[in-house]
């Protein structure tokens, strides 16, 4: 999960190749990466489409960014969508 | 909270550059979004950006105290302005405004202000209002003022600035409409499938913003997301409005902006390059006439023409701006969206007009920053100083900050409710920097904002963009 919301990033932040180098569980997704409301929104619908999970977005608050290790704890609680992304991904 | 020198105020600059989110009608369903407090107080005191439209005797009435430094600064630079405000947060006596007081539009916080201010409201209350933008507020504080302002009413204001009223107004003029409208989730799956044949496509609010309100959709299962977030909002009884349109293989975004008279007469003002990055604004520079002459080339002109003429039968007075785009085949979009209010690409050429007579143009850009525990606003001001890189007189080269509470705003009110006890860490508070770099081209505006860069990281500032 870690490898795949690291790739996330970096597709997001395609102007900075450098990130991939300097990104570490800690890292708070916030303050660290700075993703503007623009590109915030961008990451959680790429985060939905490739890992298979529902955001609640009237729910989400700041302090689940506080490292990509928590953000994941968060998805893990999250609820995975529906319907399979792929056809051959099992539920 | 006004400098006392007895001269009558010929112009009062103030507004909200939030106009969008207030326009907005409520009961219209929206994209996804990240609620950001930190982006939504820098926003709030953009409205510093207002002074190059004032003169010597005219007052820049903002939400928060400029940093006297600033001020001072400006002024050095031929900039002159009278500054009034509403909040001062570095004064630790006053107390901190409640989120949603600080939040109000400016027009309520200057009516608000007024009651309490006799003498300095009827000297302000005879100046002409310019305002950045048109809102419900604006008209309650003209009323309480008891003056009438050659202003358009608040309907036209709010017509003219959807993103759906331009759309429909290029089917008038006859040009060519790359969008289309959508009035529900199920019609918007049903466009955007077909536009997904051919490629990403973006879904516009129809009061989006850069960076807000704007979405790239690029396969199928996003959009389905999309679809979902909007008919959960429908069954809650809101509409969706939607304009989809492809992404376009876009060469240059470019600006132009004009002003309708009283008369309905129409004066051009500038063309501006913008400087966009994704979907959010990325700074202004004039536009060379290389491009100028392409527009003129490609009838631009004449279909602008033709858009100010409905504009200004539709009761528009006042500034425009319309946002355009150069295609990488070479084709002209017109009229990508319009901005009937002031406008980053409008002060960027009023900043200008201080420079025009050195023969020199600025390019107005921001950086998205950090800032670390117990920075101030006059230490940025003074490395930039002792590092050469300010723009230190009238004529010269370097960097000219814009604004100092974009910056600090966040850094003071996460000071200041730490030492209430309402806030408990500290977290790396968000602010942006608004500078002119003054160079003699390209290559000098980018040796510049380098150093800028290098300046901001020995000072501990973080820079995101």
């Amino acid at each position: 999960m870690y490898e795949k919301i690291v790739d996330i990033l970096c597709s997001i932040k395609e102007d900075q190749p450098e990130l991939r180098q300097s990104l570490s569980p800690e890292m708070n997704l916030n303050n660290d990466i700075g993703l503007d409301s623009l590109q915030m929104i961008q990451f959680m619908l790429k985060v939905e489409e490739q890992l298979n999970v529902v955001i609640d977005y009237d729910q989400f608050d700041y302090e689940h960014l506080q490292s990509i290790h928590t953000f994941i704890a968060f998805l893990n609680r999250c609820q995975p969508q529906e319907q399979p992304l792929y056809e051959d991904v099992k539920q | 909270m006004l400098s006392s020198r007895a001269v009558a105020i010929s112009q009062l600059v103030m507004g909200s550059f939030d106009p969008e989110t207030r326009w907005r009608d409520p009961n219209l369903a929206r994209l996804p979004s990240m609620p950001d407090p930190d982006r939504e107080s820098i926003v709030l005191c953009m409205d510093e950006l207002l002074f190059p439209f004032c003169g010597p005797d005219d007052v820049l009435y903002s939400r928060c105290k400029i940093d006297p430094a600033l001020q001072t600064y400006l002024n050095g630079l031929g900039f002159s302005f009278r500054a009034r405000y509403r909040f001062d947060l570095n004064d630790e006596e006053e107390l901190l405004p409640e989120q949603d007081v600080f939040k109000r539009c400016m027009f309520r916080l200057a009516l608000d202000q007024g009651a309490n201010d006799g003498l300095a409201d009827r000297e302000l209350h005879a100046a002409a209002l310019s305002p950045y933008a048109i809102t419900a507020d604006t008209a309650a504080y003209l009323q309480a003022a008891g003056r009438s302002h050659p202003l358009p009413d608040l309907e036209t204001v709010v017509r003219v600035n959807s993103k759906i009223y331009s759309h429909r107004l290029l089917a008038t003029i006859g040009e060519k409409r790359y969008g289309t409208e959508t009035s529900s989730a199920s019609e918007m799956e049903e466009v955007g499938t077909i536009l997904l044949k051919d490629g990403p496509y973006l879904v516009k609010d129809p009061f989006g913003v850069s960076g807000k309100g704007n979405l790239l959709i690029d396969n199928a299962t996003m959009q389905r997301r999309i679809a979902d977030h909007l008919r959960k909002q429908e069954a809650n009884g809101l509409r969706s409005h939607f304009l989809l349109e492809p992404l376009l293989s876009k060469e240059i975004d470019f600006s132009s902006h004009w002003f309708i008279r009283a008369s309905g007469e129409i004066d051009f003002i500038s063309v501006q390059r913008m400087m966009n990055h994704q979907q959010n604004y990325g700074g202004s520079i004039q536009a060379y006439e290389t491009l100028i002459r392409v527009l003129e080339d490609a009838g631009y002109f004449g279909v602008m023409e033709s858009a100010l003429r409905l504009l200004s039968d539709d009761g528009y007075r006042g500034f425009v701006c319309f946002d355009s785009m150069l295609l990488k085949d070479g084709e002209v979009v017109p009229i990508v969206e319009i901005n009937a209010r002031k406008s980053m690409g409008l002060i960027n050429a009023y900043v200008d007009k201080v420079w025009e007579q050195y023969d020199l143009a600025g390019w107005l850009t921001f950086l998205s920053i950090g800032l670390p525990e117990g920075f101030v606003f006059e230490r940025l001001l003074r490395a930039l100083s002792e590092s050469g890189l300010l723009l230190a007189v009238p004529g010269g080269y370097g960097i000219m900050p814009l604004s100092s509470n974009t910056v600090m705003v966040n850094e003071l009110l996460s000071r200041r409710r730490m030492a209430e006890g309402s806030q408990g860490r500290r977290g790396i508070p968000k602010g942006r920097l608004y500078v002119s770099v003054v160079g003699r081209d390209d290559e000098h505006r980018g040796e510049l904002m380098r150093g800028l860069r290098q300046l901001l990281s020995d000072l501990s500032v973080r820079v995101y963009n």
